[in-house]
């Protein structure tokens, strides 16, 4: 399977750009998760609680009433939803924990935008007895109240972060430097497929749970490989998660789904793929929006899962390498698709995931009859109740 | 030495000349470009440089300075709200350098280096005075490409070292190195602190395996702090401490000579505990 390189580059992409005093930290833990991934001790204990916490695994669900109303493709939705705390991102943070747990630290950190992350992190914490901080933009507390709330009351701290633009972006650069000062006993649980080697790696090899089980069901319901994998790209988590394991299926299309915010052209969007351009942030060389000094720029969206104006490395790479597409699709295109799915599916999917339907929507004449979508919808939209309808 | 031949001549080796066997003893002044204005920062160079700055570090503001504690992020801010930009910083630096003896280090982000494109950034160093270069989130492992670039032009490439480094990676460091090594004395980020670490053993084990000069950074601010440092390292680096006298000083006519007083303080912390400290 495609890996990284030794240095953490995928290509030209990824490496590793942070403060001297974080290397040992990554060093030390690039050896305890390749040991780890290789001890049957391990990999039975990921099996055990993805299968009895986490619920896994998550139903490849077709979406009869939407592939009609689309009249084209038969769509398949990815059930991550269904995972335990709402979202894909649990399926990350529960692997993190058990490597945190076998290099005995007794605290756990996270960044989070939407608060995905930050609560499907403060669950493990709380399931295995872990101290839990989550940094968290001011924006993003008031606009995912309700996952705040979760937080709290599974034990975690929430800290709310007032720098910058107050968002995701902002949340990370906090998250490292308490980080830098606690990195004795504190593991970072990175909650995307960015950051220093070897998150990219490790967090894309947890998730790829999702491709590795869609494939089967796929193959199992129709009897061969979709033609499209669609999912929203924010860091890129759920999105690497399912494309991955098709990686050498050259004849499957992948379609990466940025947020366009209020347009590509309006400057408030988070198209990082879409209309960005390689450098450092946050610990690795990928695409990023930034100004001609290379000064990161404010970004823009209603999805705060996706208002990062980064991108992991491994999302270059199928970028640069034509592997994968990425397009951006706009919020009220999100919106729209949004209450779509919740009135002829009853599913309420997240703001992030409804990027993801929204492009299926958009370029519907794109598709053809009798041609396979497997689209993830990568997290539920209770969080998102009654602030955008 | 003449005006004008600062551009052939690196004079960070020249500030930690071996005198009885041991580097002298330096005193290293971060301050943000533009903060709070390219204009002061200009008059606060000069006046640290009189004040007896031996290495003057001029930090290239950046949107998200992670290796940074409050004080350095707001003056960052600050600066860029002002469109600060490396090439601001650049013509800063070409109109001090003929007129300070301080040797003079750029500290920034590796992707305003980057951006700025490499080769050109090593060539503009060169140009305009610059000795070394710092950058807090280059490793050794990624710093080949900007040490090649750097030392085409005469300019050092300045790495780091933290109390979590192990002996291999002190080894790389040092390798890597140039003028000297910035040794972090706590793990942590940029900031004033209470008190300091006991860093003896941190030193003496560094010691073991380079003879290359070392000067600590991150939480000095006060002289009793530098005389400290100073009986076991070569340098010292107040960068928040300097930073905070500019915050409470802003819009007060004598800002430079304010800044300047404080680092005259600082100067006479060092001579006042026997350690050589003149200034050329």
């Amino acid at each position: 399977m495609l890996l990284p390189d030794k240095r953490g580059y995928f290509g030209d992409f990824g490496g590793r750009f942070l403060p001297e005093t974080l290397v040992p930290a990554l060093l030390e833990l690039e050896a305890e998760y390749s040991r780890a991934k290789n001890d049957i001790k391990f990999i039975r204990e990921l099996e055990f609680y993805r299968k009895n916490y986490i619920g896994r695994e998550t139903p490849l669900y077709f979406a009869k009433r939407l592939t009609e109303y689309i009249g084209g493709p038969k769509i398949y939705l990815k059930r991550e939803d269904l995972a335990h705390t709402g979202s894909h991102k649990i399926n990350n943070a529960v692997g993190q924990a058990l490597l945190a747990l076998r290099m005995g630290k007794k605290r756990v950190i996270a960044e989070t935008g939407a608060g995905q992350h930050g609560v499907a992190t403060a669950t493990v914490a709380a399931k295995f007895g872990l101290e839990c901080d989550v940094f968290m933009g001011e924006e993003d507390c008031e606009r995912q109240a309700l996952n705040v709330c979760r937080m709290k009351l599974l034990g975690a701290r929430v800290i709310p972060v007032g720098s910058g633009s107050r968002t995701l972006k902002d949340a990370l650069n906090e998250a490292f430097r308490d980080w830098v000062a606690t990195v004795r006993h504190t593991y970072y649980i990175f909650g995307t497929v960015a950051g220093p080697h070897p998150y990219p790696m490790m967090v894309r090899d947890f998730q790829s749970v999702i491709g590795n089980e869609a494939r089967k069901q796929i193959i199992s319901m129709e009897g061969r490989l979709p033609d499209y994998l669609i999912a929203c790209v924010g860091g890129g988590s759920n999105s690497i998660g399912l494309f991955h394991r098709f990686y050498n299926d050259r004849k499957v299309s992948m379609i990466g789904v940025e947020a366009g915010g209020k347009g590509i052209n309006s400057k408030l969007h988070s198209a990082t793929l879409s209309c960005g351009r390689p450098g450092v942030l946050h610990g690795a060389y990928s695409y990023m929006l930034q100004d001609v000094n290379g000064q990161v720029v404010p970004t823009h969206s209603i999805a705060a899962g996706l208002d990062y104006p980064g991108v992991g490395p491994e999302h270059s790479f199928y970028k640069a390498t034509g592997r994968a597409e990425y397009y951006a699709v706009t919020d009220t295109e999100a919106l729209n698709a949004y209450h779509l799915l919740t009135r002829i599916e009853g599913i309420i999917p997240a703001l992030e995931s409804s990027h993801a339907i929204g492009y299926v929507i958009k370029n519907r004449r794109r598709f053809r009859k009798g041609e396979i979508i497997v689209l993830n919808l990568s997290g539920r939209g209770d969080k998102d109740v009654g602030r955008n309808i | 030495m003449s005006a004008g031949t600062y551009k052939m001549t690196n004079r960070i080796d020249d500030k930690f000349s071996v005198i009885n066997g041991k580097p002298r003893k330096n005193l290293i002044i971060y301050i943000t470009a533009g903060y709070p204005s390219i204009a002061a920062t200009e008059k606060l160079v000069l006046e640290i440089d009189r004040a007896g700055a031996d290495i003057i570090e001029l930090g290239v503001p950046f949107s998200d300075p992670v290796a940074d504690g409050p004080a350095i992020q707001e003056s960052s801010h600050y600066a860029l709200k002002k469109h600060v930009s490396l090439a601001g910083v650049f013509k800063l630096a070409s109109k001090v350098k003929p007129k300070i003896s301080s040797a003079l280090v750029l500290m920034g982000y590796y992707n305003s280096i980057l951006q700025y494109g490499l080769t050109k950034f090593a060539g503009d160093c060169s140009k305009n005075g610059i000795d070394g270069v710092i950058v807090p989130d280059l490793i050794p492992e990624e710093g080949g490409k900007l040490k090649k670039a750097a030392g085409a032009h005469g300019v050092k490439v300045i790495f780091f070292l933290a109390p979590t480094s192990d002996s291999t990676r002190i080894k790389m460091v040092s390798a890597m190195s140039e003028g000297f090594i910035y040794c972090v004395t706590v793990a942590g980020i940029t900031g004033t602190r209470s008190a300091l670490p006991d860093f003896k053993k941190y030193i003496d084990l560094i010691r073991r395996f380079t003879d290359k000069p070392l000067a600590l950074g991150f939480g000095i601010s006060t002289p009793g702090m530098l005389a400290k440092v100073l009986k076991h390292a070569d340098g010292a680096i107040v960068g928040s401490a300097v930073i905070k006298v500019i915050t409470a000083s802003i819009g007060k006519e004598n800002l430079p000579g304010i800044v300047g007083n404080f680092v005259s303080k600082l100067r006479k912390g060092i001579c006042n505990n026997g350690y050589h400290a003149k200034k050329d």
